[in-house]
């Protein structure tokens, strides 16, 4: 008997295919194939042993006695029977073990079979299928990743890019939830500047991903999503394959989302994933969905006929133009007291180049929001968060690059039962924004933030705008007010060293204190890494703040949308992108956030990504607590009851436990603060040999 | 003695005997009682464990004197939640403050960082 004679009058065309593949593959090695997803129980929970409504006989239901033709056949083309098979005809090929030997039902079904074969032999093999020429576009776009957790409504274009694909540019890295996939690829995008692709089951696993995807587009970070949907209802297997099919796929996500298609042809899928990637990459960027249908997936293709798969062109990002920035250089210029503040403004080295030179050129203060991106050496003296906020008050100028929320740095709103609101900056300020915000809007999720009236808006990129605006400044700079500027600038350097020597002061206290202060392990983290190339991939605010980050990738900020669950995700993918640059990725990562994905784990021991994770475990929601609190004081009743639903103890979580389970180095808990030094040294060595650590840290609050 | 003198030195025993009460007896009994009341109210959730500093300001191991903190406990001027004498007695409070006045002093760190730069970087 062929092996490509396997047969079913009502089999699935792919399933077969895969089931034969798996077959010739038990031949070829002599090994037990790997327990199927053809065969078992799918996302959706259908029991399917390869094909077609109807032929999913759960395995229990496959006793000696009802297994019918159809069901070993079935069984067959899945794979399971290939061991026996290999057995009957292979048998100097070695086998691995362990082997399952033939149930006697089934040799006797095998016997009835090659003495009554099938006399219809219709063409068994695709050679190629649509996913083949997906997986050529995807590659066009030099995607270097695609995270996914696996899902039956791609499962031709997930085989493409594993075997057709050969599993590289993109390689596939297996996820455990599609809410990591995403995170992944933002963290990774941080690090790179461009997309990880993202494959996603249709309405379940999209709907898992859609706290991932609304953080990125906060962030405006570029994602490309890859969702499988089966558009045709008649090849739709029934029950989960049903549910998992959409008329509109993009739908649910696209309040916050930057664009998305339905491709119907192949063409038209290469067109508009080309589109896609060029739409999340223009400024402001963020995340692009397109759907590759299930049977333009699986129908088959050829090469020569295939569409022509479009050119990415170069992007160029929208800058200022040039009466806009001469408007802000002569403000800047005239101003004796401006200030700059820049949320994600810096991308590149040249661009924190840039911005340095622009804050150099006027000595003015730079300041940035909690939880920004690097845009600016934080060591360096014109570097002002510490207490930045009378600088504020004191500016006659304040232009804001790449603000998500301008308004709360130049205002003060106080958490009260009557919200009390007042402006920092003079009445008088000249308040002038630079950013993207304004170019791409969607109603609905209010990332808007405050309406600012600012004096001046320039919907431009702020990046992009600094070399025009640096020469700009320095062509109008009164050489007669050098002196003021350097004056300004040793002002500047005394208040640091004096903030500085305030905030060292402060970090000494609860030194010695169990659970570890918060500046206890940021003092000792930092000791460990000091000396290395390292990227902080996480940090919750305030911890970092005495670091000498002055490379882009030194921060990469927070989430975006604030959705909890980002953190551990987005540090793996982060350090996924630092371990081809050879850099020590450091997490500090919360106990709350980590529950939300500890799958990630798993994910960062099985394609060995190194990342030092220290966990910040305060064993709560701590905000959360806080919240309550300040409710209970307001409602003038006691606290006691605020940890109820805020904390995460009794039981205490094992976190080392935990990451040790799913395969990763891991020591703690540790609340006594002179065992963290050599815990650092024992888990930085492990990290150094290519593998996550992960410490876990009792720690004070915040 | 006359009848105010009289008066008054009642009320200064009244008032010792009640600070006695409060403070002596107590702090004799249960050396941790600050701690206690501190923790269950929930100061440390802003102002960590020995009041050291968070979301809020470090408030030991010289807290404001007991009139102000009090006055700042009850009726905030930033964004801290108000604390009404019912939810917190000025009992309570002067024994918080009694434990954050006795916070230890911060560690020198300056020396930390220089036994630090001996120590082996990370191997």
């Amino acid at each position: 008997m062929a092996l490509g004679d396997v047969n079913s009058a009502d089999g699935d065309r792919a399933d077969r295919v895969r089931g034969q593949a798996r077959l010739r593959r038990a031949h070829a090695t002599g090994r037990r194939p790997r327990p199927s997803r053809f065969l078992g129980t799918t996302r959706g929970g259908a029991v399917t042993a390869g094909g077609k409504r109807g032929r999913g006989a759960p395995l229990s239901a496959m006793t000696e006695s009802g297994m019918k033709r159809r069901s070993f056949l079935s069984l067959a083309a899945s794979g399971s029977v290939a061991v026996g098979l290999a057995g009957r005809e292979a048998s100097s090929q070695p086998v691995a073990s362990p082997v399952t030997t033939p149930a006697p039902s089934v040799a006797i079904e095998l016997d009835a079979y090659e003495a009554d074969p099938p006399t219809a032999m219709p063409a068994e093999t695709i050679e190629r299928v649509g996913s083949d020429f997906m997986v050529d576009v995807v590659k066009s776009l030099k995607i270097d990743y695609v995270a996914a957790t696996p899902g039956s409504s791609f499962r031709s274009l997930q085989e493409s890019f594993t075997v057709y694909g050969n599993n590289v540019t993109p390689e596939f890295l297996t996820c455990l939830h599609e809410e990591a996939s995403v995170a992944m690829a933002h963290g990774y995008s941080k690090i790179t500047g461009k997309p990880m692709a993202v494959l996603l089951h249709n309405t379940v696993g999209l709907q898992h991903a859609s706290m991932a995807i609304y953080n990125a587009y906060c962030d405006r970070v570029p994602v490309l999503l890859l969702i499988g949907n089966t558009a045709d209802a008649l090849s739709r297997r029934g029950g989960a394959e049903w549910y998992h099919s959409d008329t509109d796929p993009a739908a649910m996500v696209r309040n916050f989302t930057k664009w998305d298609d339905q491709p119907a042809s192949l063409g038209h899928f290469a067109e508009s994933t080309v589109r896609a990637y060029k739409v999340a990459m223009t400024p402001p960027m963020g995340p692009a969905i397109v759907t590759a249908d299930k049977g333009l997936q699986e129908s088959a293709s050829s090469k020569a006929g295939e569409p022509r798969i479009p050119g990415l062109p170069r992007i160029a990002f929208p800058a200022a133009d040039a009466g806009a920035v001469e408007d802000v250089a002569r403000a800047l210029a005239g101003a004796s007291a401006p200030v700059l503040i820049a949320d994600r403004l810096v991308r590149s080295p040249e661009g924190l180049r840039d911005f340095v030179a622009l804050a150099e050129l006027l000595q003015a203060p730079v300041l940035a929001p909690e939880g920004a991106r690097m845009s600016f050496p934080q060591l360096h003296p014109l570097f002002q968060n510490y207490g930045g906020r009378d600088l504020v008050g004191a500016a006659d100028v304040i232009v804001g690059f790449e603000m998500s929320d301008f308004w709360s740095s130049v205002n003060a709103l106080r958490d009260k039962p009557v919200s009390r609101e007042r402006r920092i900056a003079r009445p008088d300020a000249r308040l002038i924004s630079i950013g993207t915000s304004d170019l791409f809007l969607k109603a609905g999720p209010q990332t808007v933030q405050r309406f600012l009236d600012v004096d001046l808006s320039i919907g431009a990129d702020g990046e992009a705008t600094l070399p025009a605006l640096v020469e700009a400044v320095r062509r109008l700079l009164d050489k007669a007010g050098q002196g003021a500027r350097d004056a300004r600038r040793r002002a500047l350097e005394v208040r640091k060293a004096r903030l500085a020597q305030q905030f060292w002061r402060d970090a000494g206290y609860a030194w010695n204190a169990s659970p570890v202060s918060t500046a206890r392990l940021s003092f000792e983290l930092w000791q460990a890494i000091k000396t290395r190339d390292w990227s902080l991939v996480h940090t919750p605010r305030g911890f970092t703040s005495f670091w000498d980050k002055s490379r882009p990738y030194h921060d990469i900020g927070r989430s975006g949308g604030s959705g909890v669950g980002y953190a551990a995700p987005a540090s793996v993918g982060a350090a996924l992108a630092n371990r081809e640059r050879g850099r020590l990725s450091v997490a500090i990562q919360p106990d709350g956030d980590l529950m939300f994905s500890p799958g990630v784990l798993w994910t960062a021991a099985h394609h060995r990504i190194p990342i030092l994770s220290v966990m910040h475990n305060n064993r709560a929601y701590h905000q959360e607590v806080m919240h309550l609190q300040r409710m209970a004081c307001e409602h003038n009743r006691g606290i006691d009851r605020c940890t109820i639903g805020t904390t995460i103890d009794n039981p205490n979580i094992d976190y080392a436990m935990l990451a040790r389970s799913m395969g990763v180095y891991a020591e703690g808990p540790i609340s006594d603060p002179a065992k963290l030094a050599p815990a650092l040294r024992r888990a930085i060595a492990v990290v150094d040999a290519g593998e996550p650590a992960l410490l876990d840290v009792v720690c004070q609050p915040r | 003695m006359s009848r105010s003198a009289g008066i008054l030195a009642a009320v200064f025993a009244v008032a010792g005997l009640a600070t006695a009460a409060l403070a002596g007896p107590r702090d004799a009994r249960h050396p941790d009682e600050g701690r206690e009341r501190y923790v269950a109210a929930g100061c440390w959730q802003c102002h960590g464990y020995e009041g050291q500093g968070g979301a809020g300001p470090r408030i030991g191991p010289r807290p404001l004197p007991l009139p102000a903190f009090t006055a700042l406990l009850r009726k905030p001027v930033s964004d801290m939640p108000p604390y009404s004498a019912r939810v917190l007695p000025d009992g309570d409070v002067l024994l918080i403050h009694r434990f954050l006045a006795s916070r230890p002093p911060p560690a020198d760190l300056a020396e930390v960082q220089r036994r630090a730069e001996s120590l082996p970087a990370a191997p």
